[in-house]
């Protein structure tokens, strides 16, 4: 084919395009067309549809929300309307041109076919899809989609074949339909479905014939959904069946299908670009840009599917990635540590536990042998890191664990000091604010610091019945609220009057429960999944009460993801507390169940410890 | 009126050359003159030439682009090297063409077919048609017969009739085709070949009309310079 010279040159300069090789160039060329646009006139307006990949060459372009505010203003170069593209769902946004403008309209299915083919341009792409939609802080993720009917995500007609086709046959034709599922019909009526996966598992697996009829593997009578529901009503129905396809009926008619990935995997993946990406920011300010963009990945990862301890990874992860880049950015700052020292993370970030929302507990050690003056240079470090996560959501700590202040910011020495009293002179009181001091974990610096100092506590502490009992004594103050079933009241004070705390009453008795029973078994493990597992091997708990812990913690954990996310959609903050009319029947029971297990448990550690 | 003209000199020549490749051509209706811009088809085209008589000048090059809805449609884009008879000359350092370059060009009959084919029920946009439209008259009057009837958009013209209409004319204000782009906000284009300069036009008059009276009032007969 001709090569377009000056509409080439200017593609391959585009961010993301940069990695095409010429004939891609040339295809993404011969795909545009070229339109002029007065200033001040419109291009794309809310809820049209739009199939093109639209970047301007000339020119400016503004996009305002449904409201007339001001998302974003393009200039030559930069590109808009792709999350229609990607998401098959109408322009979210008003685009006028502010000066005269001249656009490339690139065709969207050309363009999706060259991401496919491409990462770079993919990844690109989704990277500024997640960008585009956090513009607004308070436009959630994919509300916008979430909001439209599931009819608007439909692509193309359902792609069909009869029931009395062969297997063979049906797989050629979703071969050259490019699709994952096939809905089978009879006459008009839609009798089954049957994806990749049923191949793969009904009949490749098992040595099938492919010349036997379709209907013989395929999934009889699917789930579907009507147009009319809501896209995220659809995201929900996959979730909860484990489906990735939903054929959508219009009037009882087939109309079309959905899948999982329609809606879905522009914002869950590639988290880790959020990490190179802070890792490569010199200032503060920059990591707090970088991490604009963490709710929206927290929620992709939500929606797809992720559960609370991969959540707690990941949320963990960038908060360790944060931490670490103030650090560097400290030294460059100021100089070299005068001292080998280490930054202890503590509580949930300790734990690789954090949640949507999470405050800091950290601290730092340093080597005995420190210069005189040396704390001059770990208390500027430290006000760089607590103020930097600070402004990155990761609010002080209300108890004021944190290394700036000078009580936890201590040789080695002092530290084991301060567990040796905690350990061996405990006061009920201390220990409850010392609790989450067994849950540290080394994020920067000298790891030799924080291992010795865990090998002392788990020296001092196992075998120290009166510290673990009084531990456990601490462990029964918050319990999981049974009675919360008969009644439906708990949270009778403030803003969250009639709610239940799922982290208060659920997740942090089976916490306290780990580290308890992993101490008492003489392992100093960190995460509550591993301290369960821990103390099972060490027989401070049964394989089945530990197993049993495990899944309430999943499950209460889960529960909260769900809240958060419904929280996250509808623009709000998230939080813990989960009011009972959010819960199904088959959930409360659930959840009593998970509860009934945190109070066994817990009866077993008075037990175990003594405790009147 | 002009174009009430073409339709009938057309149609008489659809007459005698029924059995000729120019059958279609000639039958495809042209849009009304009274047609709005956006429901008109336009092919935007750039020749390069071996000198500026268009008696005995060969073209070297071809490119062009169409244009419908009101949008630069790239999928249409074509560029044709042609052999000439003569040798390029002195006329290299003008379009960058050499002899060897030329000499792999396609023949001029057939590259002249295709130019039909495209123009099928399109109207003809050239920057500076004069010389264009002259040389392409004269490919067909040697195949064909006539000098190809269809109504021609000059951009330079269009622009030059606005000026003069509005008392705009001074001498500083040049119609060559980069300033003109320049006064519509149209980007700069560096490389010079017929296709870009065939872009160009085609992007200078969608600037054009969305500029003085928008696309949808804008008719077909405010456009057409000539025939």
């Amino acid at each position: 084919m001709n090569e377009i010279p000056e509409i080439e040159r200017f593609l391959q300069t585009l961010p993301g395009f940069d990695g095409l090789d010429d004939k891609e160039i040339n295809s993404a060329a011969r795909a545009t067309e070229i339109a002029y646009y007065r200033e001040g006139s419109d291009i794309l307006q809310i809820g049209t549809s739009n199939r093109k990949l639209n970047i301007v060459r000339s020119g400016a372009v503004e996009l305002r929300d449904e409201e007339g505010d001001l998302v974003i203003r393009l200039a030559e170069g930069e590109s808009f309307g792709f999350p229609s593209v990607m998401n098959a769902a109408p322009a979210r946004n008003h685009s006028r041109a502010i000066e005269d403008t001249l656009i490339y309209h690139v065709d969207g299915d050309t363009f999706n076919d060259l991401r496919r083919g491409n990462t770079a341009l993919d990844t690109f792409y989704i990277r500024s899809l997640s960008d585009r939609l956090l513009q607004k802080p308070t436009a959630p993720t994919f509300r916008g989609a979430a909001d439209a009917s599931v009819g608007s995500l439909i692509g193309r007609q359902p792609v069909t074949i009869s029931r009395t086709a062969t297997i063979a046959e049906t797989a050629q034709a979703m071969v050259s339909e490019r699709v994952s599922a096939m809905l089978i019909v009879d006459d008009e009526d839609m009798v089954g479905i049957v994806t990749d996966r049923d191949i793969r598992s009904r009949v490749v697996a098992v040595n099938r014939s492919v010349d036997e009829p379709v209907a013989s593997i395929m999934t009889e009578s699917p789930i579907t959904l009507d147009v009319e529901a809501l896209a995220y009503s659809a995201a929900l129905t996959m979730m909860q069946n484990n489906i990735h396809h939903l054929p959508i009926t219009d009037d009882g008619k087939l109309a079309g299908m959905v899948s999982r990935s329609d809606f879905m995997r522009l914002e869950t993946e590639h988290p880790l670009y959020l990490v190179s990406d802070i890792a490569k920011q010199w200032t503060a300010d920059g990591i707090v840009k970088a991490c604009e963009r963490l709710p929206g990945l927290i929620l992709g990862q939500i929606e797809s599917d992720a559960d609370g301890e991969q959540l707690g990874q990941f949320i963990t992860t960038i908060t360790d990635t944060v931490t670490r880049q103030l650090l560097r950015i400290a030294e460059r700052e100021l100089g070299p540590a005068p001292c080998a020292f280490a930054w202890i993370a503590m509580g949930s970030q300790g734990r690789f536990e954090q949640s949507a929302k999470s405050d800091q507990d950290n601290a730092l050690v340093f080597v005995d042998d420190a210069p005189d003056g040396a704390d001059a240079w770990f208390e500027k470090a430290a006000k760089i890191v607590n103020d930097g996560l600070d402004a990155c959501g990761y609010v002080y700590c209300p108890g004021d664990v944190m290394a700036s202040n000078p009580k936890w910011r201590q040789p080695l020495r002092q530290w084991k000091k301060y567990f040796h009293k905690w350990i061996t002179v405990p006061e009920e009181k201390a220990l409850m604010h010392a609790n989450i001091f067994f849950d540290l974990r080394c994020v920067y610096g000298d790891q030799h610091l924080v291992e010795a100092l865990k090998s002392f506590i788990v020296e001092t502490a196992s075998g120290n019945e009166l510290f673990l009992a009084l531990m456990s004594k601490n462990a029964m103050n918050y319990q999981p609220p049974l009675g919360f079933f008969r009644q439906f009241v708990l949270d009778r004070a403030g803003e969250h009057r009639n709610t239940l705390d799922l982290k208060l009453n659920g997740i942090m008795p089976i916490v306290e429960i780990a580290r308890i029973r992993s101490l008492a078994a003489g392992q100093m493990r960190i995460s509550t999944r591993n301290r369960l597992k821990a103390a099972a091997a060490g027989g401070e708990l049964t394989d089945a009460d530990a197993q049993n812990l495990i899944d309430a913690l999943d499950f209460i954990e889960q529960l909260r993801l769900e809240h958060q996310s419904r929280q996250m959609h509808a623009g709000k903050k998230p939080d813990n507390h989960l009011a009972p009319a959010e819960l199904s029947p088959l959930v409360r029971q659930n959840l009593k169940a998970a509860f009934t297990q945190v109070r066994v448990s817990q009866q077993a550690l008075k037990n175990r410890f003594h405790i009147q | 009126m002009r174009m009430l003209g073409l339709a009938l000199r057309r149609r008489w020549l659809k007459s005698k050359h029924s059995e000729s490749p120019f059958e279609e051509f000639l039958a495809a209706p042209l849009p009304e003159s009274s047609a709005a811009f956006d429901d008109c088809e336009f092919v935007c085209l750039d020749i390069e030439t071996t000198g500026l008589d268009a008696k005995t000048a060969d073209l070297l090059s071809v490119g062009w682009v169409v244009v419908r809805d009101g949008r630069v449609d790239l999928s249409t884009c074509e560029t044709h090297l042609i052999r000439p008879a003569n040798e390029v000359g002195d006329s290299a350092s003008v379009h960058g063409l050499t002899d060897t370059q030329v000499s792999h060009g396609k023949d001029e009959g057939l590259v002249f077919s295709r130019i039909i084919e495209v123009l099928t029920g399109r109207i003809l946009v050239v920057h500076h048609a004069g010389l264009d439209k002259a040389l392409l008259d004269r490919l067909c009057a040697a195949r064909y017969g006539p000098a190809l009837p269809l109504p021609v958009v000059d951009t330079l013209a269009l622009e030059h009739r606005r000026q003069q209409r509005r008392h705009h004319v001074s001498e500083n204000q040049s119609l060559r085709l980069g300033d003109l782009r320049e006064r519509y906000n149209l980007p700069y284009y560096q490389a010079h070949d017929c296709l870009v300069d065939a872009i160009s036009t085609a992007e200078l008059l969608i600037a054009m009309v969305a500029t003085h009276d928008g696309a949808e009032k804008t008719r077909l007969s405010q456009l057409v310079t000539g025939t």
